[in-house]
């Protein structure tokens, strides 16, 4: 018999799972839309700028893989793919949700504001084609805050999930 | 491996004989003409600023243009993906030109554009005009009666409109004046019938999308006021009828047969464009085209390179910059050919604006290409090229750290270089992903990445082959050590931050700055190597002396960056406060808190590179659960590996090589380096869009 506040834990930690991937990837798709919109303005005037355009447009569809990342950890770790069902306390549950929220939030906002500056990126090169360097550069700015945000959500995880902190149902 | 001498030259010879000499410095392509600033502004009175004419240049730039944009409109050259997304320069020969020049009838070729512009685009109006009275009539198509027989009559009025269906019940209930109107509800596709047969009750209209229903009206002419406004009332909209003297489904029928008649002509122009864009050839008439337009480029381009210099009575002077190597050659050439003209060449001044060109041997080339994107450095600097060629690429290859990953890249990078030999740019692009691809063979070895975790039993079965190799290679795996492994990214991080500040010192030496060597080199490197060592006494327990040695070197670097820091004030007291503002980072060449920030900057090469396995590794887990299903499942298997990892490889290249080029740009220049010089660009005929081959010499655009 599962105690309820081990089902509320689990409960919690998928549910921050599914918000790290959802808010991510929403921002991602919003990101891209912005500067997909400025480069197709650009593309009827020049064309031949697509494909420096290109990595300008791809840019803020990183951090929803971002987000999928931080949520198939959760998942692995927490054995809901490739395991045993896991014990999660309330509290590590609670903590995993807001790691989620959190990370979901950073990608978020990181996405759509560097889909921004993609756009911001793309009528500079529109401009100056030859200033293409650092026309990637505005983004990748903004993208920094996105990798902090995941790579303290990865170590979150990691260290959240350790046998010392997670015990193992019996099977 | 450097920034190659430019010499200034100073070319002054007769003016019958100046146009020839400019077409000269053009075929020899080593001089880069620029305004004679200096004499213009001396006030010389013997010289005036040239006045160069480009009308008959841009004549027949304007009539290329107008070609190559119908020919592009009407008949558009095939790309393939790949082609879009890098165009690659047209490449010709003198030979070519010449032909091209010798065959090509420009301005038979762009009346013949005119007067296929001109009938494109009647026709295009027309075939619209008949497109907008075709769709003004089809509502109308199913009228039964002749338009000519739909009129008012003296006494009479007759008015057809629509209103909606629920106002039908409406119409005129319980007054006088309705009594003497007639009103009909016209079904589609109803023939005729008596128009005072008044149903009450409709039946549903699709033709008038359901809501509304069309009605004909019938009144007398004195009572047409109010029955307009009755009509009005219930939300009735009169159509006006088209003056016709035919049924409106006739009329659509001749319009129809003059629309198939436009259309016709349409693509008898286009026929017409495509045979001029395929010329005797298939492409051949377009690059013709192309040829002609980057030579009338070329001739204009060296017309207003010959309006920079100055004339006199009998002299023509022009100046520029021209690269040492070329000196021997240019003057020879000089000599040769312009045998009354005279060449000075002297070395630029300090206040000079020196064009820049940077060489460096083939197989580091590649690298060049970031320092052309950021900027190339000031002439009296140092090129930072060489000393990007093991940190780039070990940034790349930690953040896409895979070996299967690696060897597709490699493979791509290799295929990319051969096809884009003659390209320049993309070819140092190619080679970047192909040196890129060998780095992450290496680092996704050392972290014992291959697709992830394919080598896994569970996907590839006991002692498969790849589990063998993952343990024979593999020195640490960043999932299991996560904070050992980020702290190498950050040491990495030090290291670089560190070998930053000692090209900087480099830098001051080179241009004899002592004083800027140890205050922004000797005395940074004290300091920051006195709070590492003081630092690493939190994560690892060291012995006393090294600490100590650690505070006694921060103290001795500190206080040499407080003294010198702000030895650009004149005060004593600014030059103390600027100093010590300076050691926290907010003024002078770095700070504490800017090498924290940017060696913090680091730990992107961990979560890249962790994005890398883990992107990959749940590509695998999805594919392994689908080898379940009965029948199909290896089938599936292989399906989503090879969809899964193709896709996870394209955004992880790109994660890898924008993030790496941040590390350089930001963390790495910014410590030492300062582009935006501004590049050596020769008077030549080759540009982004065409370059020359000439006979014997390898071709090596600069275009992208």
């Amino acid at each position: 018999m599962i105690p309820e506040s081990i089902e509320i834990g689990r409960g919690l930690c998928f549910a921050g799972a599914g918000l790290a991937f959802g808010l991510a990837g929403s921002g991602s798709a919003w990101g891209i839309a912005i500067a997909a919109h400025q480069a197709a303005g650009v593309m009827r005037e020049k064309p031949e700028l697509f494909g420096r355009m290109l990595v300008m447009i791809a840019l803020p569809g990183t951090q929803g893989f971002y987000g999928f990342i931080a949520a198939i950890l959760i998942m692995t770790q927490t054995g809901l793919i490739g395991g045993g069902p896991l014990k999660i306390s309330l509290g590590t549950g609670i903590a995993l949700f807001f790691i989620g929220l959190g990370d979901g939030l950073a990608q978020f906002i990181s996405a759509i504001y560097q889909g921004e500056a993609s756009a911001a990126g793309i009528s500079l090169l529109a401009r100056r084609p030859e200033a293409a360097g650092k026309a990637v550069l505005f983004p990748a700015f903004v993208e920094t805050y996105a990798v902090v945000a995941l790579l303290a959500t990865i170590l979150f995880i990691v260290f959240l999930t350790q046998p010392a902190m997670l015990q193992f149902l019996p099977q | 491996m450097a920034i190659e001498p430019i010499q200034k030259v100073t070319l002054i010879s007769p003016r019958d004989s100046h146009e020839r000499l400019m077409r000269t410095i053009n075929r020899l392509g080593v001089m880069q003409v620029t305004d004679l600033k200096d004499i213009q502004e001396s006030g010389e009175p013997l010289l005036r600023s040239c006045d160069t004419r480009t009308e008959g240049v841009d004549e027949k730039i304007q009539q290329i243009d107008f070609i190559l944009n119908l020919v592009n409109l009407l008949s558009p050259e095939k790309q393939s993906f790949i082609q879009g997304l890098a165009p690659v320069p047209l490449v010709t020969s003198p030979q070519e030109i010449q032909s091209v020049l010798d065959k090509f009838d420009l301005k038979q070729t762009f009346m013949n554009a005119s007067d296929l512009d001109e009938k494109y685009r009647s026709a295009e109006r027309v075939i619209s005009e008949i497109e907008n009275e075709m769709k003004e009539l089809d509502p109308l198509s199913d009228l039964p009666f002749n338009m000519a027989d739909f009129r008012s009559t003296t006494k009479t009025r007759l008015l057809l409109g629509t209103l909606p269906r629920k106002s039908l019940g409406l119409l005129g209930e319980g007054t006088e004046l309705w009594n003497r109107v007639a009103w009909e509800e016209i079904e589609p596709g109803v023939t005729q019938k008596p128009i005072t047969a008044i149903s009450r009750e409709p039946a549903p209209s699709p033709r008038t999308g359901g809501e509304r229903v069309r009605i004909v009206t019938a009144f007398l002419a004195e009572d047409s006021e109010g029955v307009r406004k009755d009509l009005a009332s219930v939300g009735f909209d009169e159509i006006q009828l088209p003056e016709l003297s035919v049924k409106v489904s006739e009329r659509i029928d001749e319009l129809r047969s003059d629309l198939a008649a436009y259309k016709q002509k349409v693509d008898d122009v286009v026929d017409r464009v495509k045979s001029l864009a395929q010329g005797h050839r298939v492409g051949e008439g377009r690059r013709s085209l192309l040829i002609l337009r980057a030579y009338w480029e070329n001739m204009k381009n060296t017309r207003l390179a010959s309006a920079k210099g100055a004339e006199g009575k009998w002299v023509h002077v022009i100046g520029g910059y021209i690269r040492k190597k070329d000196v021997e050659r240019f003057l020879v050439t000089m000599s040769e050919e312009f045998p009354d003209s005279e060449a000075t060449i002297q070395d630029p001044g300090p206040d000079d604006d020196v064009p820049v060109s940077i060489t460096v041997p083939n197989l580091f080339r590649p690298i060049q290409l970031l320092v052309e994107m950021f900027g190339l450095p000031p002439y009296k600097s140092f090129d930072p090229t060489p000393f990007m060629q093991v940190n780039f690429y070990l940034f790349f290859g930690i953040c896409f750290s895979d070996v299967c990953y690696g060897l597709m890249l490699t493979a791509l990078g290799g295929y990319l270089a051969a096809k884009t030999r003659p390209f320049q740019g993309l070819n140092n692009f190619s080679r970047i992903l192909l040196y890129g691809g060998m780095s992450s063979i290496l680092f996704g070895a050392l972290t014992g990445s291959w697709f992830g975790d394919l080598y896994k039993p569970d996907y590839l079965g006991k002692d498969n082959f790849f589990l063998h190799l993952q343990g024979m290679f593999v020195v640490i795996d960043p999932m299991d050590k996560t904070v050992v492994a980020l702290l190498c990214a950050l040491a990495i991080g030090i290291c670089n931050q560190f070998f930053g500040i000692i090209l900087k010192m480099y830098g001051a030496l080179r241009n004899r700055d002592f004083m800027g060597a140890f205050s922004d080199g000797v005395c940074w490197i004290v300091t920051l190597a006195g709070v590492l060592m003081m630092v690493g006494k939190m994560f690892i327990d060291i012995p006393a002396v090294l600490f100590n040695t650690g505070f006694w070197l921060f103290i001795a670097g500190a206080v040499g960056l407080v003294l010198t820091q702000g030895r650009d004030f004149k005060s004593p007291f600014a030059r103390l406060a600027g100093g010590l503002v300076s050691l926290y980072g907010i003024m002078g060449s770095y700070g504490i808190t800017a090498f924290i920030g940017d060696t913090l900057s680091y730990c992107r090469l961990l979560a890249l590179g962790l994005t890398t396995s883990i992107v990959a590794m749940s590509f695998n887990l999805m594919a392994g659960m689908l080898r379940e299903v009965p029948y199909v499942g290896f089938i599936l298997f292989l399906i989503v590996l090879m969809v899964g990892h193709a896709f996870n490889f394209c955004i992880s290249v790109l994660g890898a090589f924008v993030h790496s080029m941040r590390l350089i740009f930001v963390e790495f220049f910014g410590r030492f380096y300062e582009g935006g010089s501004r590049p050596f660009q020769p008077l030549g005929f080759d540009s982004p869009a065409c370059i020359v081959k000439r006979s014997g010499e390898p071709i090596f655009s600069k275009g992208k």
